[in-house]
């Protein structure tokens, strides 16, 4: 009796999580500030993430444009000023290791990493919830060594390491919010090493984020009537 | 055996706090540099070039379009986009997409800049057309 009402209760909590999932959308603005020889740049974007992958990133500076993605590496471009889409569908523009798509699906315990052809070599745990991870890849064109920390199941801490040792880029994952159903850090952050003396810091911030809003952004399709510019014509 | 159990210990903090030391962010020190940066509008940026692309127009016929090279960057320059456009080796975008996750746009993003400044200094960016290295301003 008692197996029996679990098995009930276990199938009643798949069939409402399952919809659920399905349908988490979640939208943020972002703020992406990159600082390089004593100048700052800041870029602002919108971002409405789908569960399904589906991404459309609004930027109004330097002009009104629109990026519409997905993970099967379907990416469109569409500036409404000159009523042009430039349209690529490849399997390596595939946004499915974008931080909130990351996120809001749960895939963070190794950042994607696999998916590029990382292995795990090690893994550590450390006091206060810590578990500091070692992966490697020997495939060529692949920085080999990623190191990845994690702070109670969330990661704080990706660094990229070249073949000599020397570490060529750190990014902290800061400032969690709570949200419904999963985290999010509020503020990334990277330093990439250029050279033995320069550096160059990436800061985004994401703020008013909000889970599963009536927004038609969403679904935003590029208009029928626009132009078609193909990605690799030359002038 | 006491002094060499108390090394021990010190070494141990040492390493920990060095550890410690990797993953943890001095926000501040990071709002300092941020601070103290002077502020680069991204549409001043494409105001000039808007202007150098029309008073270029001859130059671009046949050759990369500089600004194309640059919208490019901008936009999908995460993906390397850009580099196969001005020419590179067939697998830059695979650099790039991977260095993206890692490096989240910053390499991409300091081509941006290298690309304006050639295109203020030279009149195109064709000092980086061809050019087959990853950190083509290196």
């Amino acid at each position: 009796m008692a197996a029996r009402n679990f098995i009930l209760f276990l199938s009643l909590a798949v069939c409402l999580a399952a919809p659920a999932a399905a349908q988490r959308r979640v939208s943020a603005s972002a703020q992406v500030q990159t600082v390089m020889d004593g100048k700052v740049t800041t870029v602002t974007k919108e971002v409405y993430c789908s569960a399904n992958g589906r991404l459309v990133t609004v930027f109004h500076s330097p002009e009104l444009s629109y990026i519409i993605s997905n993970p099967k590496g379907e990416v469109q471009i569409y500036r409404p000023s000159a009523k042009e889409v430039i349209s690529e569908v490849k399997e390596d523009f595939s946004d499915r290791d974008d931080l909130l798509y990351l996120f809001l699906t749960g895939r963070v315990d190794d950042m994607e990493l696999a998916g590029y052809g990382y292995k795990l070599v090690s893994s550590k745990q450390e006091e206060g919830g810590i578990i500091r991870k070692a992966y490697r890849c020997d495939e060529p064109g692949r920085i080999p060594r990623v190191e990845l920390v994690t702070e109670n199941f969330l990661p704080i801490y990706l660094a990229y390491i070249d073949g000599g040792g020397k570490v060529v880029s750190k990014t902290w994952f800061t400032q969690y919010l709570k949200l419904p159903r999963f985290f999010l850090p509020a503020r990334v952050t990277n330093v990439s090493y250029t050279t033995s003396r320069d550096s160059v810091i990436t800061r985004t911030t994401y703020s008013d984020v909000k889970v599963d809003p009536d927004s038609p952004l969403f679904d935003f399709q590029v208009p029928a009537d626009a132009r078609l510019v193909p990605l690799n014509k030359r002038k | 055996m006491k002094k060499i159990l108390l090394a021990l210990v010190a070494m141990f903090a040492i390493t920990l706090a060095a550890n410690a030391a990797d993953y943890r962010l001095d926000e501040s020190a990071i709002d300092a540099v941020i601070e103290n940066a002077v502020a680069v509008s991204p549409s001043s940026i494409m105001g000039e070039l808007n202007a150098t692309m029309h008073s270029n127009a001859s130059l671009s016929a046949g050759t990369v379009n500089s600004a194309a090279a640059i919208i490019l960057n901008f936009f999908l320059g995460g993906f390397g986009v850009h580099r196969h456009y001005m020419g590179t080796r067939p697998w830059m975008w695979a650099i790039y997409t991977v260095t993206v996750f890692g490096i989240f746009g910053v390499v991409p993003f300091v081509d941006f800049i290298v690309m304006i400044v050639a295109l203020v200094e030279d009149g195109s960016v064709g000092r980086y057309c061809g050019d087959t290295r990853f950190i083509m301003w290196g």
